[in-house]
C-alpha cells in the first residue's frame, strides 16, 4: 500500500508531492507525509532536486491551508449567526472564539506539523473565529516550513529504510494527535463536571 | 464520577474514551515499530518496483558504475526517477523475477568483496 505512494512520487515528481500536501490540508486523507519521505529519499539518491521537493511540498501545504481558512472565513459568520440565536449557545460560542483569538496563532503553528491530522480543522476554525489573515498566514507558514523540512529531511537521512520509517512515524503522529484530542475533550469534561457541582 | 459522566455527558465521555483508545492503539504500534528498528535498520529494505537505480545504488552502497551494468543500463544515459519496474517492463522481464535476479547479483557481489 505504502509502495503505491512511493511509486507516485517516482512517477510524477514534485508536482504530485505538492498536490498531496495541498489535498491533505483540505481534509482529504492523502498520506502526504509518506510522499515527502519518498521525496527526501529521492533527493538523497540524486533522482530529484531538493529545491523542487521542498518548494512543491511547502507551496501545496500553504495553499491548502489558505483554502481551509477561507472556507472558515466564509462559513463562520453564517454558522455563528445560527448558533447565536439561542443565548446559551451564544455564550459558549463567544468563549470559544475568544479562546481561539487568544491562542489561535500558537494552535495554528502546532497543528501544521506536530499534530498535522488536526491541521485542516484548525484552519477552518481559525477562519471561522475571525483570526486575521496576516496572523494566520505567518503562523501557518512558520509551521509548514517545519513540517516540510522535518519529513523531507527524515526521508533524506533514512533513504535506505523508508518503509520502516513511514510506519513508525505515521503511528507516532496518530498517537500524538489522538492524545491532543483526548486532552481537549478531558478538559471540556472536567469543566462541565465543575459546573454541574456548582449548580448542584 | 464515571456514573455521573455516563449519565450527564454520555456523548462527550464516549468521544473521550475513543480518543484515549486511539492514542493507546497508535502509541502501541509506534513503540512496536520502533523496537524493530534496531534489528531492521541495520538491514537495508528489500528491493521494490518503485525504487530507482540511483536509490538502490545509494541504499546498498554500490557505485553506479557497478550497479547500472547489472541492470543493463548506462549510468550516464538513464533518466532520473526511472523505476526498476519500468526498466523490467522495457526489457520484457516480469518485475518479480527482475527484482529477484538483481537481489541475487547484489548479494553475490557482497560475497566476493
Amino acid at each position: 500500500m505504502i509502495d503505491l505512494f512511493f511509486e507516485l512520487v517516482s512517477g510524477y515528481g514534485a508536482i504530485v508531492i505538492a498536490l498531496a500536501t495541498f489535498l491533505s490540508c483540505l481534509f482529504l486523507p492523502v498520506p502526504s507525509s509518506v510522499m515527502m519521505l519518498a521525496g527526501g529519499a529521492f533527493v538523497a539518491s540524486g533522482d530529484m532536486s531538493l529545491i523542487a521537493v521542498l518548494g512543491g511540498a511547502f507551496t501545496g501545504a500553504v495553499l491548502g491551508d489558505q483554502v481551509g481558512y477561507r472556507i472558515g472565513r466564509w462559513g463562520g459568520p453564517r454558522l455563528s449567526a445560527w448558533l447565536a440565536r439561542r443565548p446559551g449557545r451564544a455564550a459558549v460560542l463567544a468563549r470559544a472564539q475568544a479562546t481561539l483569538r487568544h491562542w489561535g496563532g500558537v494552535g495554528v503553528f502546532f497543528s501544521t506539523w506536530a499534530v498535522a491530522p488536526l491541521g485542516p480543522w484548525v484552519n477552518v476554525a481559525a477562519g471561522g473565529a475571525g483570526m486575521s489573515a496576516l496572523r494566520f498566514t505567518i503562523w501557518d507558514m512558520a509551521g509548514e516550513a517545519i513540517w516540510v523540512t522535518l519529513y523531507v529531511g527524515l526521508g533524506y537521512s533514512f533513504a535506505a529504510n523508508l518503509d520502516m520509517l513511514a510506519s513508525t512515524l505515521g503511528n507516532a503522529v496518530g498517537a500524538l494527535s489522538a492524545g491532543v484530542v483526548a486532552l481537549l475533550l478531558g478538559w471540556v469534561l472536567i469543566r462541565r463536571v465543575h459546573r454541574d457541582q456548582a449548580n448542584a | 464520577m464515571t456514573r455521573h459522566l455516563w449519565k450527564r455527558h454520555r456523548t462527550l465521555f464516549l468521544c473521550f474514551l475513543v480518543a484515549v483508545g486511539l492514542m493507546l492503539f497508535f502509541g502501541g504500534r509506534a513503540v512496536m515499530f520502533s523496537l524493530r528498528w534496531d534489528a531492521e535498520a541495520l538491514r537495508t529494505q528489500p528491493l521494490a518496483g518503485w525504487m530507482t537505480p540511483r536509490l538502490v545504488s545509494y541504499a546498498h552502497d554500490l557505485p553506479p558504475e557497478v550497479l547500472f551494468p547489472m541492470l543493463g543500463l548506462d549510468p550516464d544515459a538513464t533518466p532520473r526517477r526511472m523505476t526498476l519496474e519500468e526498466i523490467a517492463k522495457a526489457q520484457g522481464i516480469p518485475t518479480d523475477r527482475f527484482l529477484a535476479e538483481l537481489a541475487a547479483r547484489i548479494a553475490d557481489r557482497g560475497d566476493y568483496q
